[in-house]
This record gives C-alpha cells, sequence and structure tokens, in this order.
C-alpha cells in the first residue's frame, strides 16, 4: 500500500503547491500519459501473451460478489479460450482498490467506469483498449428515478428532496446525475440531501422502499426499476461506455491479443456474436473501439464539479454536503 | 317388471362394482389429497426455510456494510422462482416496518405486506395459510422470520400454487374413473361369460319344468354338471321319472275305468239288443214253423231259408255291433269320419231314443269331414253324451246333434231339451263318480270318460246348462296340421 501513499502524497504535492512549473509538468505528465503508455515503468513482469499465463479481469464492485460471478464469467471463459491465457475474476468491492490492483499489475484488465478509469489513468497511466456497446451504442446515460406516484415532474421539482446516489466514484450514479440537478438550479448538499449508498442497485431501492425521493442510476439498471415503481424523470447527455482498461506497461502484444479477442474475431465471426447475445446485457452487444480522448467529456465534467483535485481527492471529499 | 335372473345378476354385480370403485375412489383420492398436500406443505416450508439462509445473511451482511447485497437477493429470488416455476408464485423479502423491499412482484415493491410476522414470531414455527387469488387459484402461503438467534431482520413470504396438486388429483380421479368403467366392461363381459355357463343350465332347467308344467312328462333335464345346478337337475329328473310312471299307471286306470264305463253303456243298450235280437228272431221261428209245413215245396223251402239266413244274419250283425264296441282295445289314430260315428251311434241308440219317446234333429257339415282319432273311442264319447242326452230327457223331447268346421277346428255338439244342471255342480259334472242318479242308476264315469278321450285327442269339452231347458255339450278337435282338414277321398 505504501506506493498508493506516495503516489498520493506526490500528486497531491503537485496540484498543492499549485507553480506553473508544477501544472506545466502535470500537463506533460498527463500527455504522456495518455500517448505514451509505455513510458511508465512497468510494475510488474509481464507473462509473453498466449502461454497460459494466469491473468485477472478486475471488476468494480457494482454488484454482490456472487452476481459479479453471474454476469462476467462468460467474458472471463472467453477470454481464456481466445487468448491462450488462463483468465479469472478478480471481484473488488472497493472502486479505489481496482485502481491500486490494476496499478500495481495485479490485474491485467479492468472493467470500470469513466470516471474510475479517469483516476487510474491519472494514478498509473493506464489506458483503455476497448469500450463496452451495450445494445449496440458505445455510449450510455445517467437516468434520474423517482418513484411512480410521486409528484415530481421536473429536475428543478426535486429541490429539498433527499438524493440517492451510488458511490461517490461513480459516474453515471454521482457525477453526472450532480451535474444533471446542477444545470436545474438545484445545488446538491444545499437544496438537496445527499445520500450514498455504495451501489446503483442500492440507490434504486432507496428510493423505492421510500428512503429517498430521487436517485441517479446507470440507464440499464434504471430501465430495470422502471418496472419496479420507479420511473425515469431525466436522462443525461450521452456519456461514453465503461472501458476495458489494460495494466500500465502492458506489451503491444498483448493489447493485440484483446483486440482481436474482443472486436476483431467477433467482427468476423457470427457465431461468437451469436454467443455474445447470451452474456448479460451489459456485455451481450460486444466491445467498440475506444481512445484515451473519448473520455475527455467525462475529465472537463469533473472538473465542473470537483475542479482538478476532483481526479485524486478521496471519495469521501467528493460527497456533496459531506454526509452519507 | 319382473326382470330375468340374468339381468338381475349383471345389474347385482355391476352395481357392487361401481359401490366398491366408488368407495375405494374416494378413500383412495382423499387419501391422495391428503398425502400430496402434506407434501407440497413440506415442500414449501423446506424450500421457504432454505432460501431464508441466504436472505438472512445477504441482510446480516449488508447491515454490518461487509458485503453489500446490491441485487444479491433479487437474483437470488429470481432464481429460486424460475427453478420452482411450476409452484412458486411469488416470494417477497418484507422489512421490519412492514413494507416489501424484495419481491419478484415488482408492483409489491415499497407497499405494506397486509400478512405480517414481527419479532414475536422469531424462533416459531413458520407459519403457513391458504389464500383465494382474485383469478381462483388457491395459494399456500409460508411466512417465516429472517432472523439469526433473536435478531430480527423481517420476514420471508413465498406463494406456493396448489395448482398442480389440484391437477393431479384431478388426474387421478379421472384414472380411477377409467379404471372403474374398464373393470365394469370387463364384469359385464365376464358376468355374461359367468350367466351362460353357470345360469344357462337353470335357466334350461326352468324351461324343461315349464314345458313339464304344460304335460310333457318326457323332458329330462342335464344332470351332469357336479355342482348344485346338477344335483337339482337329477332332482328334476327323478320327479319327471316318477310323475311319468304315475301317468302310466294313471293311464292305465282310465283305460280300466273307460272300459268299465263302456260296459255299463253296453249294459244299458241291452234293450235295445235284444230287441234287435227278438224281432229277426220271431220271423226265423215264425218261418222255421212254416217251413216244416211246406217241405215238399222246394219253392218255399227255399224262400223260408233264405229269410231264416236273413234273420240270423241280423242278428249276426247286431251281435258282431255290440261285440265290437264293448271290445277293449289300443288307442289307434286314424282317420275318422264324425259323421259316420254319428250315425253309427244312433243306429245303435235307436231303440233307446224311441223309446223314450226322442226325435232326433241332424245338422252335420255336409263335407263330412275327417278328423285324426280312434273310430272307437269316438263312438264311445257320442254315446256317453247320447246316453246322457237321453236320460236328460224323461219325458221325451229332441236331440239336436250338429258338426261344423270353425277356426280350424272340428266342432261337434250333442243337445237336449231336457231338465238341464243345476248351476250349483255344472263345474263338477266331469269329476269322476260324480253323479246325481240314484245309487245303482250308472257310473258316474261317463262325462269323466268323454272329458279323457276329448283332451287324448288334444281337444277341449264345455258344457252349457239352463234347468228346465236343456243340456248343450260342446267339444272341439284339432285338425292334423292345424287349420288343415282331411279331405274325404272320392
Amino acid at each position: 500500500m505504501s506506493w498508493w501513499n506516495n503516489l498520493q502524497s506526490i500528486l497531491s504535492g503537485w496540484t498543492d503547491r499549485r507553480t506553473g512549473a508544477r501544472r506545466l509538468g502535470v500537463g506533460v505528465c498527463l500527455l504522456v500519459t495518455l500517448f505514451f503508455p509505455r513510458v511508465f515503468p512497468a510494475f510488474s513482469e509481464e507473462a509473453p501473451v498466449g502461454l497460459s499465463a494466469h491473468r485477472h479481469l478486475g471488476v468494480v464492485g457494482f454488484y454482490n460478489p456472487r452476481l459479479m460471478y453471474v454476469k462476467y464469467q462468460q467474458l472471463v471463459d472467453y477470454l481464456t479460450e481466445t487468448t491462450g491465457d488462463r483468465w479469472d475474476l478478480a471481484v473488488t468491492m472497493d472502486y479505489e482498490e481496482t485502481v491500486k490492483s490494476l496499478c500495481s499489475g495485479k490485474l491485467d484488465l479492468a472493467y470500470l467506469g469513466p470516471f474510475t478509469y479517469l483516476r487510474m489513468h491519472e494514478a498509473c497511466g493506464a489506458t483503455p483498449v476497448v469500450r463496452l456497446n451495450t445494445k449496440g451504442s458505445a455510449i450510455y446515460r445517467s437516468l434520474i428515478m423517482v418513484r411512480q406516484d410521486s409528484p415530481y415532474r421536473t429536475l428543478s421539482d426535486l429541490r429539498g428532496a433527499v438524493f440517492a446516489f451510488g458511490s461517490p466514484l461513480s459516474t453515471s450514479s454521482h457525477l453526472v446525475p450532480r451535474l444533471m440537478l446542477r444545470d436545474a438550479g438545484i445545488k446538491p448538499g444545499e437544496g438537496l440531501t445527499c445520500q450514498y449508498f455504495g451501489h446503483h442497485d442500492r440507490a434504486a431501492r432507496a428510493v423505492v422502499m421510500g428512503t429517498a425521493d430521487a436517485c441517479g442510476v446507470r440507464d440499464i439498471v434504471g430501465e430495470r426499476f422502471a418496472k419496479r415503481g420507479l420511473r425515469i424523470l431525466a436522462r443525461s447527455d450521452p456519456i461514453p461506455n465503461f472501458p476495458l482498461v489494460v495494466r500500465p506497461g502492458a506489451s503491444p502484444e498483448f493489447r493485440k491479443v484483446l483486440m482481436q479477442a474482443l472486436m476483431e474475431r467477433p467482427e468476423r465471426d457470427p457465431e461468437i456474436r451469436k454467443r455474445m447475445q447470451g452474456w448479460d446485457e451489459e456485455l451481450a452487444g460486444g466491445f467498440a473501439p475506444v481512445s484515451a480522448s473519448d473520455y475527455l467529456p467525462v475529465r472537463r465534467l469533473v472538473g465542473l464539479l470537483f475542479g482538478k483535485r476532483g481526479l485524486v481527492d478521496p471519495a469521501e471529499l467528493l460527497k456533496c454536503g459531506g454526509n452519507g | 317388471m319382473r326382470l330375468g335372473l340374468r339381468t338381475k345378476f349383471f345389474l347385482y354385480s355391476n352395481t357392487l362394482i361401481i359401490v366398491t370403485m366408488g368407495v375405494v375412489a374416494v378413500l383412495g383420492i382423499t387419501f391422495e389429497r391428503k398425502s400430496r398436500y402434506e407434501a407440497i406443505v413440506n415442500r414449501a416450508r423446506s424450500l421457504t426455510e432454505i432460501f431464508a439462509i441466504p436472505v438472512t445473511d445477504a441482510l446480516m451482511y449488508e447491515d454490518l456494510g461487509l458485503v453489500s447485497e446490491s441485487g444479491l437477493i433479487e437474483n437470488t429470488i429470481d432464481e429460486v422462482v424460475r427453478r420452482n416455476r411450476d409452484l412458486i408464485r411469488y416470494v417477497v423479502v418484507v422489512e421490519p416496518s412492514g413494507r416489501v423491499a424484495y419481491s419478484n412482484r415488482w408492483e409489491l415493491l415499497g407497499k405494506p405486506f397486509p400478512r405480517i410476522l414481527d419479532q414475536g414470531a422469531v424462533g416459531a414455527e413458520p407459519t403457513t395459510e391458504i389464500l383465494q387469488t382474485e383469478d381462483g387459484e388457491r395459494i399456500l402461503e409460508v411466512r417465516m422470520t429472517l432472523n439469526i438467534s433473536t435478531k430480527f431482520w423481517g420476514f420471508l413470504a413465498a406463494g406456493f400454487s396448489l395448482r398442480p396438486v389440484e391437477q393431479a388429483v384431478a388426474a387421478i380421479g379421472k384414472q380411477v374413473a377409467v379404471i372403474a368403467l374398464i373393470l365394469m366392461l370387463a364384469n359385464s363381459i365376464l358376468t355374461a361369460l359367468y350367466v351362460e355357463t353357470l345360469i344357462r343350465p337353470i335357466l334350461a332347467l326352468n324351461d324343461r319344468m315349464k314345458r313339464a308344467g304344460r304335460g310333457d312328462l318326457s323332458v329330462r333335464s342335464d344332470d351332469r354338471r357336479g355342482d348344485e345346478v346338477g344335483e337339482l337337475a337329477g332332482a328334476f329328473n327323478r320327479m319327471m321319472d316318477e310323475l311319468e310312471e304315475a301317468q302310466k299307471i294313471d293311464i292305465v286306470r282310465q283305460f280300466q275305468l273307460a272300459h268299465t264305463e263302456k260296459m255299463a253303456a253296453v249294459g244299458t243298450l241291452a234293450a235295445g239288443v235284444a230287441h234287435e235280437v227278438n224281432n229277426p228272431l220271431a220271423g226265423i221261428l215264425a218261418c222255421s214253423e212254416n217251413l216244416e209245413a211246406a217241405l215238399d215245396d222246394p219253392e218255399m223251402v227255399k224262400r223260408y231259408l233264405g229269410l231264416i239266413r236273413d234273420g240270423l244274419r241280423r242278428i249276426e250283425r247286431t251281435i258282431q255291433n255290440l261285440l265290437d264296441f264293448s271290445r277293449a282295445r289300443d288307442m289307434t289314430l286314424e282317420p275318422t269320419s264324425i259323421n259316420h260315428n254319428i250315425y253309427h251311434i244312433l243306429e245303435m241308440t235307436a231303440y233307446q231314443l224311441k223309446s223314450h219317446g226322442i226325435e232326433v234333429t241332424m245338422e252335420l257339415n255336409s263335407e263330412d269331414p275327417l278328423v285324426l282319432a280312434d273310430h272307437f273311442q269316438m263312438e264311445q264319447l257320442f254315446l256317453n253324451l247320447i246316453l246322457n242326452a237321453i236320460q236328460a230327457m224323461p219325458e221325451g223331447g229332441t236331440l239336436s246333434i250338429s258338426t261344423a268346421v270353425v277356426n280350424g277346428f272340428l266342432v261337434a255338439e250333442v243337445a237336449d231339451d231336457g231338465v238341464g244342471i243345476p248351476p250349483g255342480i255344472l263345474n263338477r259334472i266331469f269329476d269322476p263318480f260324480f253323479t246325481t242318479r240314484e245309487v245303482g242308476e250308472g257310473t258316474g264315469l261317463g262325462l269323466t270318460v268323454s272329458d279323457t278321450i276329448v283332451r287324448a285327442h288334444g281337444g277341449s269339452i264345455e258344457v252349457e246348462s239352463e234347468k228346465n231347458r236343456g243340456t248343450v255339450f260342446r267339444f272341439r278337435l284339432p285338425f292334423p296340421d292345424g287349420a288343415a282338414k282331411l279331405g274325404r277321398s272320392t
């Protein structure tokens, strides 16, 4: 863990001093990170691709661990079959831990939300290899949901309401809804009581159970709860879909193998596409090309909400009104 | 309506089958319903109890902040419902506050659950209750608390459809009905076969008995069966043997009676016979005297001898008639002219009729029909009836005799206009030894024998009488082969 603390203190040091040189340095670092990831040293020895190395796909704890296997084990099996390596699912319950594990090389690939990706990239320069193509779309949206029988008709009606968020580090369950509320003239933490439930499902369920008045969730979760007593009050602008991020220092061959497995082969082989359609609905649409710049809007969003520290502040600091 | 043995046996055995099957079916279905119901209650309780464990664990970890429930309970509910789709209609996880937190029935989420278990139910057995849904489905609801020791996280309610049990029981009911139907059909066939082997000899025996009852004493039943029916047939046969033996004795006795009666009639005719003999005898005597006086004249001798021979021949014929009539004979059936019999008997009784001042009128069928009969018995029959009529007309009168063919029968009537028979004794006149005359004036068998003769020829005799107006005896004899009558050969 010491490396993480060191990294955090370095990053904090840079921003705290707020010197021009440091800012330039951060900018350079960012550029280098975005476009020349291999400048960063590998945190672990990379096993040769396709020689039965033991690899791990980390997934941010969107759900209960059991559900993670239910949803993602088929993708892991597919990677084992197609890459020649042995893949396993690495389930972590914590967004931060996923970041640390990928940066340290414990994970070879991680499936995470855009904001977490940006923090990871900030931390160790990890870059995406593909992004989700859920229901044929490389973007997704955040939905703000209320109970079907509630009086709310517009976002501005939510003034004074109790709002349920997922994790403070969640893009679609926190950042985007906060921006939407802000755009509607409601200042989270002042005109709105914020509550954090850690997961999209729990946030939505809090509204169902009446603990909260409204919630912001990822669209596939929101659509599920649209059948469970909630209705959609507002949809966000498109958000670049969830990336699969390769650990820093991964070889071009490894990236190529992943690209082939996740995009080229399904494009060529209808059997594989058909197989993917049997996977969880998040993954059933396959994968789409991605570049680091796709997430610049999210980066801007973070900047708007939290300033530059948004990418490095601990989760607790990102909460609105400081409550939870 | 009288039911035959076959029908009775059939109805009895099928009723027995229906009742037995009915009782078995009701008991079986009741037992089956009970055991299936118990099985589903046990299964429902087991499922609910086992299902409560991961739900409680998920709630506990969530509560402790160790592992987020985030979707697990809903997923588990979906899984359990999917795997028991035939049975589970709903699963509901209810918070301690009484509101539905998780369910596969989304419309219930967040709403108060109507049937509450509270902290007080911790440690108790699961509650079961049968509910009726709006569409008529019966639901077994099992409710149990979600707790570890006395720590209470709410409760779980699961609704199990009883429809599969009800359908299964209904299917068993149908199967039992089909089996009962098959058994009834099989029983019907077996009964029919059994009736043929068991009841047929009884029915055959019954048939023989009826024939025997109609007078055919020669019938015998098959007594080779080793069972009670065979014994019955044997007893019947022995009885028939005895009856036949008795009948033979009776026939002999009747024959003797008939002969006795005939002799009596001959006695009655004696005066007439004497008269018949006496007249030629007087002539013969006179001729013999005259012959003596005219021995020289061959012409006269020859003439007187001729007259003597004629007289003797007349006597011989008279005597021969009487002998013929009085001789005992076996019954011989042959085409017989009833008209001829009547003429002959009138000739034999001419003296009696004349001496009693009785006039005879006859209306005989001109076609002279022949019946198959015993010539001498027919003559005896007419003799009896004519003598009877003579005795009924002591002051003289008219004897009317007629023959006719009516409906394929020869009908003959012998009527007098005498004293008549009192109505009180009319039904006894054919009884043996019944007589209204003084002792020694008759045998009392005349009409009995007449009746016997007519019946022996397959005919019937009846009597009509009115006091001081006369009596009519009417008998009918069948022609051979029913309506056909024997034509007289020309």
